[in-house]
């Protein structure tokens, strides 16, 4: 009997310190955001200062990881009070909510914002919770592909520039191939192809493994009237030898860009 | 009155007279009329170079952030003509050649935002218009050069991706 009340109240214990331990995780929507996106966290304040608040404000500062500058957020006004723009919506019981863009709310470039900290507190600040921190914004890093246009995101009237990175190559034929030309083809917004395709002359960027080629879609490609650009496929070409010496034609996988429209 | 309080005073006089008497306003001459930026803006000019820039990938910290386009295609043939009356803008025109067009009008009329120091020139005919950005008065030391700057921005969100500098030489 006596092992009995023990085992229960070790039970206990260990429920109470998982509730409370669980009450201090923020959740975020969406779960995975970079400093550019707009996120929604919310956070139980069960079992801080904070519990049973009628209202409630946060203060959420910058880069805690240690990485970067660390201004506070626009929206904290002072510690006592609070500015009304820090104002945490409530999400029932002592749930708290609140909105932002991590660009926005601390004035940075995504390249200077790694993550951030934040606390809920009273509009007096005579009750806070602990710190919450670091939480981190998915990094904007960019990744190497094997193919690869410049701009990232173009309009029908930007030059493009069409990259092809061998030593990122999938396959052997790409691994290995001399690229020797690229091959563009566009299509309209019903999904029908524009026109032939086009045929790009690339060159090799000096020093590098990488070959680059140049066109305007909207010189290259003309849509029947009433229709307009909407995407373009391309691939890179080249040669390797096969198993006699003798030079074989082989072509990358092609990878497909939507035009964004701009003003 | 002793014998070296008159020296000290007759010195002090003697000081004055010099030092007041060496005053004298200098006759500078006038300045001249000043430079008028928008002035400068007329004439022939010629692209001789042409720079695309991936703002967002910049604003992002990625490489891959500018790409000299000069010798991509021959933007070197495009002319801009600006034309005035007295310090008012009136018409312009544009010569391609074999280059892209960079201004999708052949000709019209511009104009600025800032009659003094323009920011913004405006160039419009009848059925389309086409706004760029000066990036540097072509005087004094640049008088030579002319600099515009496009920016693109995404139409849903307003967010600037992509910009191209041109800049242009004195015919």
């Amino acid at each position: 009997m006596q092992k009995q009340k023990i085992f229960s109240a070790l039970v206990i214990l260990m429920l109470s310190f998982s509730l409370g331990v669980r009450a201090q995780i923020p959740s975020f929507s969406p779960s995975s955001f970079t400093a550019q996106d707009q996120v929604t966290l919310t956070i139980d304040v069960t079992g801080t200062p904070m519990a049973g608040a009628s209202e409630a404000y946060i203060w959420i500062w910058a880069n805690p990881g240690g990485v970067g500058p660390t201004p506070n957020g626009l929206v904290n006004g002072q510690w006592n009070p609070s500015d009304p723009a820090a104002k945490m919506t409530s999400a029932g019981g002592n749930k708290w909510s609140f909105t932002f863009t991590g660009t926005t709310l601390f004035g940075l470039a995504p390249a200077d914002l790694h993550d951030f900290g934040f606390l809920v507190k009273s509009k007096d600040g005579t009750k806070q919770t602990p710190d919450f921190k670091p939480f981190k914004f998915d990094p904007l890093v960019f990744t190497p592909t094997k193919l690869r246009i410049f701009p990232a995101k173009v309009d029908t009237n930007d030059v493009v520039m069409l990259n092809f990175d061998r030593n990122l190559g999938a396959t052997v034929d790409e691994q290995r191939m001399t690229p020797v030309s690229a091959t563009v083809t566009a299509f309209d917004e019903t999904g029908t192809q524009v026109g032939n395709p086009l045929t790009v002359t690339i060159t090799q960027n000096m020093g590098t493994t990488i070959w680059k080629g140049f066109f305007i879609p909207n010189v290259s490609f003309r849509p029947a009237a009433g229709h307009v650009l909407q995407k373009f496929h391309y691939k890179f070409n080249g040669t390797v030898l096969d198993a006699g010496g003798n030079p074989a034609q082989v072509s990358t996988d092609e990878a497909e860009i939507f035009f964004v429209s701009m003003k | 009155m002793t014998p070296n309080i008159k020296n000290f005073l007759l010195l002090a006089g003697v000081l004055a007279t010099i030092l007041t008497g060496g005053c004298k306003p200098e006759n500078y001459k006038p300045l001249g009329k000043s430079a008028t930026p928008i002035n400068a803006l007329a004439g022939t000019w010629k692209i001789t170079s042409v720079t695309q820039k991936d703002e967002d990938a910049a604003n992002k910290g990625f490489p891959y952030q500018t790409a000299d386009l000069t010798n991509v295609f021959p933007y070197t043939d495009f002319t801009l003509t600006l034309n005035m009356n007295g310090n008012n803008p009136t018409t312009f025109t544009t010569t391609p050649g074999n280059s892209p067009k960079i201004i999708n009008l052949a000709s019209g009329n511009w104009t600025v935002d800032n009659p003094v120091y323009p920011q913004v020139l405006t160039l419009a005919n009848a059925t389309d218009t086409a706004k760029v950005t000066l990036g540097g008065y072509p005087l004094g030391a640049s008088a030579s050069n002319l600099k515009i700057a496009l920016a693109k921005h995404d139409a849903a969100s307003g967010k600037l991706l992509i910009s191209y500098s041109f800049v242009f030489s004195k015919q």
